[in-house]
C-alpha cells in the first residue's frame, strides 16, 4: 500500500540535485497520519489508495488521476504538498536556497523595509461630491488647505 | 425536553465586528444590552503561528472557508451555486480572528451610486452622516496609515504611522509616482507602534491565522473587553434558531440552543442582528410564521437578495530577485484609487480599487498562492524556487453591483450540528464586474510590469474570496426595495434591527468593515436617541 502511495508522491515532488524527493522525506506516511486528523479526509485517502491500487500498472498515475478525478487528485496535492513543505529537512534547503529562516513566524516576526517613498500627488483631491452642500464644502476646505490636521471634533459637525 | 426561559432588554445576535461595535456603544450609553454567539472566545495562545507546523493550521483548522474548517460553531454554507466560496469565521470576534485588517472607507459618491451613476441603489444616509463614527471606530480599533490621503476626504490623525512598504511595495509605489496614478499607504488596524497591551506589528506575515501579539486588531481584543467592563453580558455558545413574534407581528425574542443542547428562549424589547451577509438571513428566513410567511420582515422579498462580495481579480508580478515576500502583514501595504470613481468613457460603471499585497509562506506558495501556476513533477522545484519570496500581488476589488438573483437562500436538506436549516450562496459575476475585470487585470499586470516585474500571472477572480458579505437585507427609504430604514430597523417589525454588512445598499470599492462598523455604531446612537431603550 505504502509503496504505490510513494510512487504517486514521487510522481508530484521528484526531487533534484538540492531538493529531496517525496520518499526520501517519507511524505506518503506523514500524509496518513495528516489524514487521521479527519474523517472526511480518511474516507478520501481511502479512495486515493483505491484508485492507485487499480491503476498499479499505469506508469503516469499522477496525471491519469488529474484527469480522472480531479477533486481526488487536488485532495492528493495538497495533503502530499503539505506533508513535503511542513518537512524541517525541505524548510532547510529553503533556508539555504532563499533569505527565508527556518522557524515560525512567531515571536521573532520578520524585518520589513521601511516606508521610504512619498506618493506624488499629496495635494490633488481626487474624491468627487455626492453632491451634497456637506460635500462641497469639504472639498473646498481641503482643496484651501489639504495638509490641515483634523480634529474628531471638527469632523463631528459635518453630521447633516 | 424542558425549555429555559429569560428576558433582556436589548439582544444582540453575533458578536463579531458589528455586534461588538454596537453592544459597546449602547453599554457605553448606559443600556442594559445582551449578545449571543454561537462560538467561543479566542485564546491568545490559539494564535497558531509560533508553531513549527503553522501552515498546515493556516490550510485546515485556520481556513477562512467554515466548510473546509468544520469547526464545532461553524453552520454548513452550501456553495456549489457560487463562484466565490464564503470565508467567514464563527467566535468571539467573528471574522476579525481571520480579517486582514485593511481599512479603507467608502467615499461620499458610494453612497449615491443610482443617482450619480444611474446604477445599484442609493442609501438613505450619506458619508457625512457616518463621518464621526469611523473616527470613533478607527480610535477604538486602532489604526495605522499616513494622514492626508487626497483620495478621500480628511480623517483625524492617524493612531500610528503606516505599515512598512516592504521591497516590492516601494518598487510599486515607485512605478506609481512614475505613472501618476494616484496611490496612499493604506489604512489598516494593525498597530505599528506599542498600544496598551497590544504589541507593534513585528512583521511576521499571515495575519489571517490570528495575531501573536495583538498588534492586528480583532473586537475581541478592542470592543469586546471595553464593552464588557461597562457591563455589557456575553454569553458563547449560544446558537440561535429564529427570531420569535407575537400575533402582531413584533419581535418577542429569540430561540436558542446551547452547547449541551439545551433550548433556550430569551424574550427582549429590541432584537438586533449581527450574524454577518449570511448569518443574518440565514436566520431571518428560518424564522417564517403566520405574519410573516416568507421570513420575519420579509415583506419586500429583498431578505437574502442582492448578495455583493467583490470580485476580486489579483494579478501577481514576479521579480528576479528576493524581495522577501513572506515578511509583512501579507494582504496590504498601500491602495490605488486611481480607477475608483465613475469614468463614462471606461465600458463599465462605477470602479475598483488596486491593493498591494505581498507574498505567502512555502507551503501556500507551492499551492499556487494568490494566482500563480506551480506545476507538480519535474519542474515543480525550479518554478517554486523561482517565485518563493519573489513576488507581490496586486488584488483588484471590484465593485459588485446588487442583483436580486445572486442571494443568500435557506436549505433544510442539509443543517447545522442543532438541526438548522444550512445557507446556500447563489452567486454570478455581471456584463458590468466582466468589463471591470478586465479593466483592472490590465492596469495591474502595467503596473507590476512596470515595477519591474518580469512575468506576471492573472486570475480574474480569487474564488475563495468570499469574506465581503453584502447587501442581504439592504437599507433603504422605500419599503417594496429595502428590509431596514436608515435607522438599521425593520420596515415590517421596528423592534428588529439588523446592524452588519446585511445592510449595504452599494458595495463600494473597498473592505466593508470600518464601515459597516460606523454603521452599528450610529444605529445604537440612533437608538438611544429616539428613546427606544
Ligand atoms: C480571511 C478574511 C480576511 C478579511 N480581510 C478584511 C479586510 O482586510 N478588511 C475588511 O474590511 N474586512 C475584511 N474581512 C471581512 C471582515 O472580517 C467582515 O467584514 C466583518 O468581520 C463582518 O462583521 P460582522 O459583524 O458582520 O460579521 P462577523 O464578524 O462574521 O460576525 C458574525 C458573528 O455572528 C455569529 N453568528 C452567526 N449566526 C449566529 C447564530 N445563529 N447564533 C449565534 N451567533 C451567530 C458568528 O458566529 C460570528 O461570530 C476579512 C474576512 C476574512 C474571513
Amino acid at each position: 500500500m505504502s509503496a504505490i502511495l510513494e510512487r504517486f508522491t514521487n510522481e508530484l515532488l521528484p526531487g533534484n540535485g538540492h531538493w529531496p524527493s517525496a520518499s526520501e522525506i517519507q511524505v506518503s506516511s506523514t500524509m496518513q497520519k495528516f489524514a487521521e486528523r479527519d474523517s472526511q479526509q480518511q474516507v478520501m485517502l481511502a479512495q486515493l489508495l483505491d484508485f492507485l491500487e487499480m491503476h498499479n500498472e499505469t506508469a503516469a498515475v499522477a496525471a491519469a488521476l488529474e484527469m480522472k478525478d480531479p477533486d481526488l487528485f487536488s485532495f492528493a496535492k495538497v495533503l502530499a504538498f503539505e506533508a513535503y513543505y511542513t518537512s524541517p529537512k525541505v524548510r532547510d534547503v529553503i533556508a539555504q536556497r532563499s533569505r527565508y529562516a527556518n522557524r515560525p513566524p512567531q515571536p521573532a516576526g520578520f524585518q520589513v523595509v521601511p516606508h521610504a517613498v512619498t506618493p506624488w500627488n499629496q495635494d490633488a483631491i481626487l474624491w468627487r461630491s455626492d453632491g451634497t452642500e456637506r460635500s462641497e464644502i469639504v472639498l473646498k476646505m481641503q482643496q484651501k488647505d489639504p495638509n490641515k490636521t483634523w480634529t474628531v471634533e471638527e469632523i463631528r459637525q459635518w453630521q447633516p | 425536553m424542558t425549555v429555559l426561559h429569560d428576558e433582556v432588554n436589548v439582544l444582540v445576535v453575533g458578536a463579531g465586528a458589528a455586534g461588538a461595535a454596537f453592544t459597546w456603544r449602547l453599554a457605553s450609553l448606559g443600556v442594559e444590552v445582551t449578545c449571543l454567539e454561537q462560538g467561543e472566545w479566542q485564546r491568545p495562545e490559539s494564535s497558531l503561528t509560533a508553531l513549527k507546523n503553522w501552515e498546515s493550521k493556516r490550510i485546515s483548522e485556520r481556513s477562512p472557508n467554515p466548510n473546509i474548517r468544520r469547526n464545532p460553531a461553524d453552520y454548513p454554507i452550501l456553495d456549489d451555486t457560487s463562484i466565490i466560496k464564503p470565508a467567514i469565521y464563527n467566535g468571539v470576534g467573528g471574522s476579525t480572528i481571520l480579517w486582514s485588517a485593511h481599512t479603507p472607507r467608502f467615499r461620499p459618491s458610494d453612497f449615491r451610486v443610482k443617482s450619480l451613476d444611474g446604477v445599484g441603489a442609493d442609501w438613505p444616509i450619506t458619508y457625512w452622516d457616518l463621518a464621526e463614527y469611523y473616527e470613533i471606530n478607527d480610535e477604538i480599533m486602532g489604526t495605522s496609515g499616513l494622514h492626508g490621503d487626497p483620495g478621500n476626504p480628511p480623517r483625524a490623525p492617524r493612531t500610528t504611522p503606516p505599515v512598512p512598504l516592504g521591497i516590492a511595495g516601494s518598487r510599486i509605489a515607485k512605478a506609481l509616482n512614475e505613472l501618476k496614478w494616484h496611490w496612499w499607504p493604506s489604512d489598516g488596524n494593525i498597530l505599528t507602534q506599542d498600544r496598551g497591551s497590544r504589541r507593534a506589528c513585528n512583521g511576521c506575515g499571515p495575519c489571517e491565522m490570528g495575531c501573536a501579539t495583538g498588534a492586528r486588531a480583532s473586537v475581541d481584543i478592542t470592543y469586546w473587553p471595553e464593552a464588557l467592563a461597562l457591563g455589557a453580558e456575553l454569553r458563547t455558545g449560544a446558537t440561535v434558531r429564529r427570531v420569535l413574534s407575537d400575533a402582531a407581528g413584533k419581535a418577542t425574542g429569540v430561540e436558542w440552543v446551547d452547547i449541551t443542547g439545551q433550548e433556550h428562549i430569551t424574550h427582549a424589547n429590541i432584537v438586533v442582528m449581527a450574524g454577518n451577509g449570511i448569518g443574518t438571513p440565514r436566520i431571518l428566513l428560518n424564522s417564517a410564521s403566520k405574519e410573516h410567511p416568507r421570513g420575519i420582515g420579509n415583506s419586500s422579498d429583498q431578505l437574502g437578495r442582492n448578495l455583493m462580495l467583490h470580485p476580486i481579480p489579483v494579478v501577481t508580478g514576479v521579480f528576479d530577485e528576493d524581495v522577501e515576500s513572506w515578511s509583512g502583514n501579507d494582504a496590504f501595504a498601500l491602495l490605488i484609487q486611481e480607477f475608483y470613481e465613475n469614468d463614462d468613457t471606461r465600458d463599465f460603471k462605477r470602479g475598483y480599487e488596486m491593493q498591494v499585497t505581498r507574498g505567502q509562506g512555502p507551503l501556500v506558495t507551492a499551492l499556487g498562492g494568490f494566482s500563480l501556476d506551480v506545476p507538480w513533477g519535474t519542474d515543480h522545484h525550479d518554478v517554486f524556487e523561482q517565485y518563493f519570496g519573489r513576488v507581490a500581488t496586486v488584488a483588484v476589488t471590484c465593485e459588485d453591483l446588487p442583483h436580486p438573483n445572486n442571494k443568500v437562500t435557506i436549505d433544510s436538506t442539509v443543517t447545522d450540528r442543532f438541526g438548522i436549516p444550512a445557507a446556500r450562496m447563489w452567486y454570478e459575476l455581471e456584463e458590468n464586474s466582466k468589463r471591470m475585470i478586465t479593466h483592472g487585470v490590465k492596469s495591474a499586470t502595467d503596473l507590476l510590469l512596470k515595477a519591474g516585474a518580469r512575468e506576471t500571472y492573472a486570475k480574474p477572480f480569487a474564488p475563495a474570496a468570499g469574506f465581503h458579505l453584502m447587501g442581504t437585507a439592504r437599507m433603504g427609504n422605500d419599503p417594496r426595495e429595502s428590509f431596514v430604514d436608515q435607522a438599521c430597523r425593520s420596515h415590517d417589525v421596528p423592534n428588529l434591527l439588523v446592524i452588519d454588512g446585511s445592510v449595504f445598499a452599494s458595495a463600494a470599492a473597498v473592505n466593508p468593515t470600518p464601515t459597516l462598523q460606523a454603521v452599528a455604531l450610529r444605529a445604537a446612537d440612533l437608538l438611544r436617541e429616539d428613546a427606544l431603550v
